[in-house]
């Protein structure tokens, strides 16, 4: 697969990856390019791995936790919360869903990256290491703190067998 | 009541949904990829003749022997190295360690020039410091310092980028593993002092190279992020945010190059590089500051030319494709700032820089 080809078929699925990563728009598309540009100069190599995609889905969630994107997404998590709608300014389903989204922001780098993998790139525990570059059990760690977390602000109950 | 899993699944898609622009998102990654290649490209070369002088000496050199015990640099045909100029009224990073990353004018480490030889340095407000160096002329060791236990995870060493991660937790421990990200590189990660977190990291392993790199560092000294070019007024509400220079190849070439921020996506920054086996460049259509100046097609990089085998460079604007942020810095600021630097007249005479 040539590198064009490979930003034509999955182009679109990391910059909805890197949006939920980084939180903002601007910045997803920033970083994407960013990361395929690097993916670019070693694509070679890249495009003779087993699974390219998960290659560089590694390098986004890296390159998203990096200090200096971090520390960017900090500021700009501020101004979202500072702006965000209050509860009687939307029906109930979204209003949840944006104190939900408020909350998943607020969430450590790599649990945040867990549940989008998890839960927005459908992906088992196994290939969800292999992009965090660590053990399933760490991911299934990561995925019960971050549940933990979330549970405990939002007052959501998890159904009988949640997946962490 | 939806359950958790559920609502986290609607929320995801729900953000994450929107059109993207492919084409767009191809040329800017091919534009930038091109762009890495040949940084990546002049940084091989750049290596390459220096390996091929290094070979030249260490064939018309002295004996295995007599080298025995003695830096490279010092031998008959020394290699003139150049550490940053102290920084004396400052106190180092281990008297105190909330300093470090606060002034990208200030260095609050520094190395043994005894037994270690600067490669590079550089300081990035609100995230740390970092310094390259090399031991009795080994490869180079990256050596990054922060206040925080999260260092970055992206690095450049040798001119090619890495990302350094720790499974888990990261152990400030002081022991020399390998470094995942690399076939063959090595890292260790300990505190010099509390609320210090270091980072030392090498391409090609050699544990003993490392640890003498380690050793050779001094945390009761800070020196000046001291380069050849010095910025003089900044635009309005700006802020230097990086100053990072690189003497690995010094006196042939030495590069700087200062970033300035302004807002999370007003960016500006200013490069320096002083190659001596270089043209001097002269195609003008302005003036700047006495100066002959060129802007780019683009009209978002501003260079001063006519300076003997030296770049100024000033890119601002929004260089990507794509919709540019309401607010970028502009051509007026970008001259301005380009009129008022002062240029070291002879760089490679570091007494000189500012």
């Amino acid at each position: 697969m040539t590198f064009e080809e490979y930003v034509a078929s999955r182009g679109p699925a990391l910059v909805r990856l890197a949006r939920l990563l980084t939180g903002d728009e601007h910045r997803a598309e920033d970083l994407t390019q960013d990361v395929l540009s690097r993916a670019y100069v070693h694509w070679r190599r890249i495009s003779r791995a087993d699974r390219p995609d998960v290659y560089v889905r590694r390098m986004l969630v890296n390159a998203n936790n990096s200090w200096w994107r971090r520390r960017s997404n900090r500021e700009l998590a501020v101004d979202t919360f500072a702006d965000r709608p209050q509860r009687g300014d939307l029906d109930g389903e979204v209003a949840d869903r944006d104190e939900m989204w408020r909350l998943i922001l607020a969430l450590p780098d790599r649990q945040r990256a867990v549940l989008v993998l998890r839960y927005y790139e459908d992906l088992d525990d196994t290939t969800i290491a292999q992009i965090l570059d660590c053990s399933p059990v760490t991911v299934r760690t990561h995925a019960m703190r971050a549940f933990a977390n979330l549970r405990g602000r939002c007052g959501v109950p998890a159904k009988d067998g949640s997946r962490p | 009541m939806i359950d958790l899993d559920e609502q986290i699944a609607q929320t995801l898609r729900e953000r994450a949904e929107g059109d993207v622009d492919t084409d767009r998102l191809l040329r800017g990654s091919r534009a930038r990829g091109r762009r890495r290649q040949v940084h990546r490209r002049t940084a091989v070369g750049t290596a390459l003749c220096l390996v091929g002088a290094l070979g030249f000496v260490g064939v018309t050199g002295p004996g295995l022997d007599e080298l025995a015990g003695r830096m490279p640099w010092s031998t008959a045909t020394p290699t003139p190295t150049v550490v940053p100029p102290r920084a004396d009224a400052v106190p180092g990073a281990a008297t105190d360690p909330t300093l470090v990353g606060t002034d990208p004018q200030v260095l609050h480490f520094g190395l043994d020039p005894d037994r270690a030889r600067y490669l590079g340095w550089e300081v990035i407000r609100d995230q740390g410091e970092t310094v390259r160096l090399s031991v009795a002329g080994s490869e180079e060791v990256r050596v990054d310092v922060s206040r925080s236990a999260e260092l970055f995870s992206s690095v450049i060493i040798d001119g090619r980028s890495f990302e350094v991660t720790e499974a888990g937790r990261p152990t400030f421990d002081g022991s020399i593993r390998p470094a995942s990200g690399m076939a063959r590189g090595l890292v260790t990660l300990w505190q010099p002092a509390p609320g210090l977190y270091a980072r030392a990291v090498m391409l090609h392993g050699d544990r003993a190279v490392l640890k003498r790199a380690v050793e050779a560092l001094r945390w009761k000294e800070a020196r000046r992020c001291a380069a050849p070019l010095r910025l003089g007024a900044l635009p309005a509400g700006a802020r230097v945010t990086v100053c990072s220079v690189d003497v690995a190849s010094y006196p042939r070439l030495v590069t700087a190059r200062f970033g300035l921020q302004r807002a999370a996506r007003e960016n500006m920054s200013v490069e320096y590089r002083y190659a001596s086996q270089t043209g001097t460049y002269t195609d003008a259509d302005r003036t700047i500051g006495g100066r002959p100046a060129l802007l780019s097609a683009k009209g978002t990089r501003l260079e001063l030319v006519g300076i003997p085998r030296t770049r100024v460079i000033a890119d601002f604007g929004w260089p990507w494709d794509g919709q540019s942020p309401p607010n970028v810095f502009t051509e007026a600021e970008a001259t301005a700032l380009l009129a008022d630097v002062e240029l070291s007249e002879d760089p490679t005479r570091p007494q000189s820089w500012k």
